[in-house]
C-alpha cells in the first residue's frame, strides 16, 4: 500500500499531520460503511478529515471527499444535524502526529519514521495524556521536514477537467 | 500472419473495451477539487508541460502498447479473479464475533442508556444515549427478540493488518449464545 495522505489536526494553534483515522472507527461502529470514490493510491480511504482539539476534546470540523456515485461528501453528509463540529466521542486510542525531519521513508501506510512522534492518548474522544516519542536525530541537512508522501498513482478519472 | 492480425485485432478490441469502461464509470463530479489540491500541493510539477506530456500522453500510450502485446495475461487474471471471488475472505479477516468468555455483565436497557449518555460543552453531540452512535443503538434494540439478554463485553480481536485491538460494547445473548453486537470501544493494543 502506498504511503497515505494524512488527516489534518489543528492543535494548540498549529496545523499538524495526523496519522490516525478516527472516522474509520465511526463508520465501523455505526455500520454506515460509506463507499468513497478512490482516485489515488495515496488515499485509499477516499476522504480527508479536518480535526481540532479544543479543551482536550477531539472534534471533526471538516471533511473532503467524493462518494462512489460522484456526490461530494462533507461533515453534513454523515452528521446532518452537526455540519460544523462533531465531538468524536466514539474514538479511543492513540493519535500519532509525526514531527521533525524524516529519518526513514517507508512507502506503506503511515510507516515512515520521523525524529519525533507526538502521541495523544484519547478515551472516548477526550485527551487523557500527551507524550513525545524521540526516534532519533537526522544527520541529513536536506532531509524533508514534516510528513510527506513521495509517490502515488492517480486514476485518470480524477484528472479529467 | 493471419493469426498475428487476429492477435492484434483482439488487443485493439480489449483497448477499446477498457477505454469505454473507463468512460462509462467516470462521474462528472468525481474529479473533486480536494484531490487536485492535495496532489498539486504534494507535487508542484504536476502543472508543468513535461509532466502533462508524460502522464497524459506517454503513459496512456505505453499502457495501450502493453495491452496490445500482453492482453492474454490480463484476460487470464480477469478470469482467475472472477472465479476466486467466493474465496476472497482472508484467514486473518474473519468477521469479529463475541465469545461467551468475553461477556462481562448483564444489563437492562435503562441501565445501559444511563451509562452511555454523552455530553459536550460545545454541544457537538446529540443529547441521546450513545451520542452520534444512537441510530446504531436503536437498530440494535430493534433486533432484540423476546427473552434476549443484553450483556456488556470486552474482547481482543485480530485486525486484517495483524494488529490486536481491544473491542468493547454490548451484545445480544439469545439462549446463552452471544449474537449481534454494538461496538463502543475499538482501540489498538500498543506493540513494542
Amino acid at each position: 500500500m502506498t504511503a497515505q495522505i494524512p488527516e489534518c489536526l489543528l492543535y494548540q494553534g498549529e496545523e499538524l499531520s495526523m496519522c490516525s483515522e478516527p472516522l474509520g472507527d465511526y463508520f465501523a461502529m455505526s455500520g454506515l460503511e460509506p463507499r468513497f470514490g478512490v482516485v489515488c493510491t495515496a488515499l485509499w480511504r477516499g476522504y480527508t478529515g479536518d480535526w481540532e482539539i479544543v479543551d482536550e476534546r477531539l472534534y471533526l470540523v471538516g471533511l473532503q471527499g467524493s462518494l462512489e456515485d460522484g456526490t461530494e461528501a462533507s461533515v453534513a453528509t454523515f452528521f446532518p444535524e452537526f455540519p460544523d463540529r462533531v465531538f468524536a466521542h466514539w474514538f479511543s486510542g492513540t493519535i500519532r502526529v509525526p514531527q521533525g525531519k524524516m529519518l526513514e521513508y517507508l512507502h506503506h501506510g503511515y510507516g515512515s519514521t520521523y525524529e519525533r512522534d507526538l502521541l495523544l492518548e484519547l478515551d472516548h474522544g477526550v485527551v487523557t495524556s500527551t507524550t513525545v516519542r524521540h526516534n532519533g536525530t537526522s544527520e541529513d541537512d536536506d532531509a524533508p521536514e514534516g510528513y510527506e508522501v513521495a509517490a502515488m498513482i492517480v486514476s485518470q478519472r480524477s484528472q479529467q477537467e | 500472419m493471419v493469426y498475428l492480425y487476429w492477435y492484434f485485432g483482439i488487443g485493439l478490441a480489449v483497448i477499446a473495451m477498457l477505454y469505454g469502461e473507463d468512460r462509462l464509470k467516470s462521474k462528472p463530479n468525481s474529479n473533486s477539487d480536494f484531490i487536485r489540491d492535495i496532489l498539486d500541493a504534494s507535487d508542484p510539477n504536476r502543472t508543468k508541460l513535461g509532466y502533462r506530456i508524460r502522464h497524459n500522453i506517454l503513459a496512456p500510450m505505453l499502457v495501450a502498447v502493453s495491452v496490445l502485446l500482453l492482453w492474454p495475461a490480463g484476460a487470464c487474471l480477469r478470469i482467475k479473479e472472477f472465479f476466486s471471488k467466493p474465496n476472497q475472505v482472508a484467514a486473518g479477516e474473519r468477521e469479529f464475533a463475541v465469545a461467551r468468555s468475553d461477556l462481562q455483565e448483564r444489563l437492562s436497557t435503562p441501565e445501559i442508556e444511563d451509562r452511555e449518555i454523552v455530553s459536550d460543552p460545545l454541544y457537538a453531540v446529540p443529547d441521546l444515549p450513545f451520542g452520534h452512535l444512537n441510530a446504531a443503538w436503536r437498530r440494535f434494540l430493534n433486533d432484540l427478540a423476546q427473552g434476549d439478554e443484553v450483556w456488556s463485553f470486552s474482547a481482543h480481536a485480530q485486525t486484517k493488518w495483524g494488529t490486536t485491538e481491544i473491542r468493547e460494547g454490548y451484545v445480544e445473548v439469545r439462549g446463552g449464545v452471544p449474537g449481534v453486537h454494538l461496538l463502543t470501544v475499538r482501540k489498538e493494543v500498543a506493540q513494542e
